[in-house]
């Protein structure tokens, strides 16, 4: 080829690749961009097969002008709090008692003699009439309660701001703390990337606490040396996705786990070692992205959610044989 | 010597101790659970590395642009300029993807400069500086031998033809206006462009865009008749390294003691930038007192066309503003509302979805704005002065007796060195034939 034939052809592959990235350049705009090729699609995940469900929402009601934060199960009884509220009511419904509490409470937990209610950065100790008889002392301007858990004389703080667990007597004396580190790999530390950090205490006496962005439960002494733990990250139905789930934890008389998830919203239960037993509301009751239902359980397996997006007590009953 | 051995043994070990450590270092959230079908997006930079390790890659670039410069400048080796090109393309390139680079390492010190809440690595900050120094020093030793986008169009270099002199200058200008909307853009926080743009960082990391794939696959195709057509017709960095390698005491030369003429040199340059001796005509009197009158004029032109491009620029300042996000988001927002609704556009939901008031929005919107009023001022006066600058030296003539590389144009490859027959064989045994041009 001529010297200047490959000159033209040079110089109309330069203004071709200049003309490429011009029209790159101007059309990658946000009005002129093509879908999203890596949308997270999960609507495969909301299915869930029939067999699998082990209970179903017998019964629901409104909170009215409360909007609920936290809801707990003892002695027939729910106890629940939102805004300046605690409301006591009856399995069936019936309101059995209205105080006025400490406002923006975040979590509670109920024993024979008092309630313990979490706020954003201290704990408030009050009686079955609520009275309050103690504000417990200041986890620093970082913390963020989200749950509480007892047993015996101690009540477990779960702070997912300091990505810690604190450890009060009865009294609000602090006793201890830990963050799940350990020198194994189980012993990660908790991975806490939002406020969704549950705890529990099952009937044995065993403080099982989420760690989030694990996907994992983790069983702990009170001296913060993990026992055990086992973790479930799946988009199927077996595990957990996105990054914090389980948000919300209960526990049943026989240890097994109720799980509460955000985003794909589903609560489930399984075993003490993890394995899935049955699902007991899946994805299509709930709102789509939503937040993860506050969750507790009786005696009789009945399961009492707090959907927040629905601002509703949900209540589903295992379905039985029939 | 030999004591210093168990020294530098010591700090090779603690340094591999050092980054092994980091290595094993664990991130701060475990990767999420993605088997179950989800595709993964191409990352579009590669992986953090450890400081230990971004400290290493500027002790390389070091070690590579002293050695590039010894070869060049003192060795004259050619064969050690293309085996440590090489490296550099395996080791810049291909091990560290592309990243961190020189080039885009503009784009880094544009956004730390002008916006406060932006900090710049220090490695980052090196890449940056280091080859500009040793171009001050020594010439562009770095385009010789420690770039990768310049070492892999440099292989393929097959049948270079000569372009006119005219064309070359034009595209020329090409990298100082990308140069300038580089800088523009990230200085504002807009656009990463040059990043977006590199044609050669998808072949570097076996994975990108079908535009970045294409875009580097012609630049190498076109390399093989055009020599290097990215370094010399986009390479913001480029336009910098050429103007201070042009102050360059120690630039390489291509004969190593008196230059006979045979015209090898400038055959062998792909790049056209071995200038021949100036000829006696243009030092006649009649042609210097025309190039005077020219040279007036030219000069008298600079600040001319400085106004004249800085006005350009500033009248421009409200369609170069769209480039940011913000800004196009914004005024899309308020011609299109409709568009508020629309599930499938990702930006105006991942906007709604941010938490921001509209009104934030045009307000961030309006100071980006006159950030621009500012930077069209300035882009289009830093044009206009380059191009003023660029014809007045159209009319300067340095006395040259030799064929010498342009300093400013020389990628100091080392190709001229080893064509220049001078000290390699006897005298008498050159034979003195004219050479045809290049095809």
């Amino acid at each position: 080829m001529k010297k200047r034939s490959l000159t033209i052809v040079v110089l109309v592959i330069l203004a071709v690749i200049i003309g490429v990235i011009l029209f790159d350049f101007l059309t990658k705009r946000p009005d002129r961009r093509g879908t999203n090729p890596y949308a997270l699609e999960v609507d495969q995940y909301k299915v869930v097969d029939e067999a699998l469900i082990s209970h179903k929402e017998t019964r629901n009601f409104s909170l009215g002008l409360l909007t609920a934060s936290g809801i707990y199960y003892h002695n027939d009884s729910l106890f629940i709090v939102g805004e300046s509220s605690l409301v006591v009511i009856t399995k069936d419904g019936t309101s059995a008692g209205l105080f006025e509490i400490l406002p923006h409470p975040t979590s509670l937990v109920v024993e024979d003699l008092y309630l313990y209610i979490g706020y954003k950065n201290f704990v408030a100790k009050y009686d079955h009439m609520g009275l309050l008889l103690g504000r417990w002392s200041d986890l620093g301007e970082r913390a963020v309660i989200t749950n509480l858990a007892i047993k015996e004389d101690r009540v477990y703080v779960a702070d997912a701001g300091n990505r810690k667990v604190v450890i009060f007597d009865n009294e609000g004396v602090k006793i201890g703390e830990f963050e799940g580190k350990a020198e194994s790999e189980a012993g990660h530390g908790f991975i806490v990337p939002s406020a969704n950090f549950d705890l529990v205490v099952n009937s044995y006496g065993e403080l099982w606490v989420v760690n989030p962005g694990k996907h994992a439960l983790e069983n702990y002494s009170d001296d913060g040396r993990i026992r055990g733990f086992w973790e479930r990250a799946s988009f199927e139905i077996d595990g957990f996705l996105g990054c914090c789930n389980p948000s919300r934890i209960a526990v049943m008389e026989d240890g097994s786990f109720i799980t509460s998830e955000k985003g794909l919203v589903r609560i489930k239960i399984y075993d003490q070692s993890g394995k899935l037993i049955s699902v007991v509301a899946p994805p299509d009751l709930f709102k789509e992205e939503g937040k993860a239902p506050d969750v507790c359980v009786d005696e009789q397996g009945v399961v009492y959610a707090l959907d927040f997006d629905k601002d509703m007590v949900r209540i589903f009953e295992p379905k039985g044989d029939g | 010597m030999l004591k210093k051995i168990p020294n530098i043994t010591t700090l090779i070990i603690l340094f591999l101790l050092l980054t092994g450590n980091l290595l094993q270092a664990q991130q701060r959230f475990p990767k999420p659970e993605f088997e179950t079908g989800y595709v993964q997006p191409s990352p579009t930079t590669p992986e953090p590395r450890s400081i230990a390790l971004e400290y290493f890659d500027v002790f390389v670039l070091l070690a590579v642009l002293s050695l590039a410069s010894w070869l060049a400048v003192r060795k004259r080796s050619r064969r050690g300029l293309l085996w440590l090109s090489i490296f550099s393309l395996i080791y810049f390139g291909f091990y560290r993807d592309g990243c961190i680079c020189s080039i885009g390492a503009i784009q880094n010190v544009a956004l730390s400069i002008f916006d406060p809440a932006y900090a710049i690595s220090l490695a980052a900050l090196l890449f940056f500086i280091l080859p500009l120094l040793f171009a001050l020093f020594f010439g562009r030793t770095f385009c010789a031998a420690a770039c990768p986008l310049g070492a892999i169009q440099d292989l393929l270099v097959i049948n270079p033809i000569s372009i006119p002199s005219w064309i070359r200058k034009t595209l020329g200008f090409i990298p100082v206006i990308y140069l300038g909307l580089s800088v523009l853009f990230a200085a504002t926080g807009s656009d990463f462009i040059i990043c977006r743009y590199d044609p050669f960082v998808g072949i570097f990391r076996m994975d990108g865009p079908f535009l970045m794939i294409f875009l580097g696959i012609t630049f190498l195709l076109l390399g093989m008749f055009f020599a290097r057509p990215y370094c010399r017709v986009f390479c913001p960095y480029g336009v910098l390294l050429g103007w201070l390698s042009r102050f360059s005491k120690w630039h390489l030369s291509i004969t190593p003691s008196e230059c006979i003429k045979c015209k090898l040199c400038k055959d062998s340059c792909p790049f056209d930038a071995i200038e021949p001796p100036v000829s006696q005509e243009y030092r006649a009197p009649e042609v210097a007192r025309k190039n005077l009158k020219r040279f007036i004029l030219y000069v008298g032109l600079i600040p001319v066309l400085t106004l004249l491009g800085g006005w350009i620029g500033y009248k421009s300042h409200i369609y170069l503003s769209r480039v940011h996000p913000d800004v196009y988001l914004a005024e899309l927002m308020i011609t299109n509302p409709e568009l508020k609704q629309d599930q499938e556009n990702l930006d105006i939901q991942a906007f709604l979805e941010s938490g921001d008031t509209f009104e934030q929005l045009v307000e961030e919107a309006s100071l980006i704005r006159n950030k621009y009023k500012t930077g069209g001022w300035v882009l289009g006066g830093f044009i206009g002065l380059v191009l003023g600058i660029t014809l007045m030296n159209q009319v300067v003539f340095r006395r040259r007796e030799d064929y010498e590389p342009h300093k400013g144009d020389c990628f100091s490859c080392g190709r001229c060195m080893d064509y220049c027959p001078v000290d390699k064989v006897p005298q008498r045994k050159i034979k003195f034939k004219s050479y045809g041009p290049r095809e």
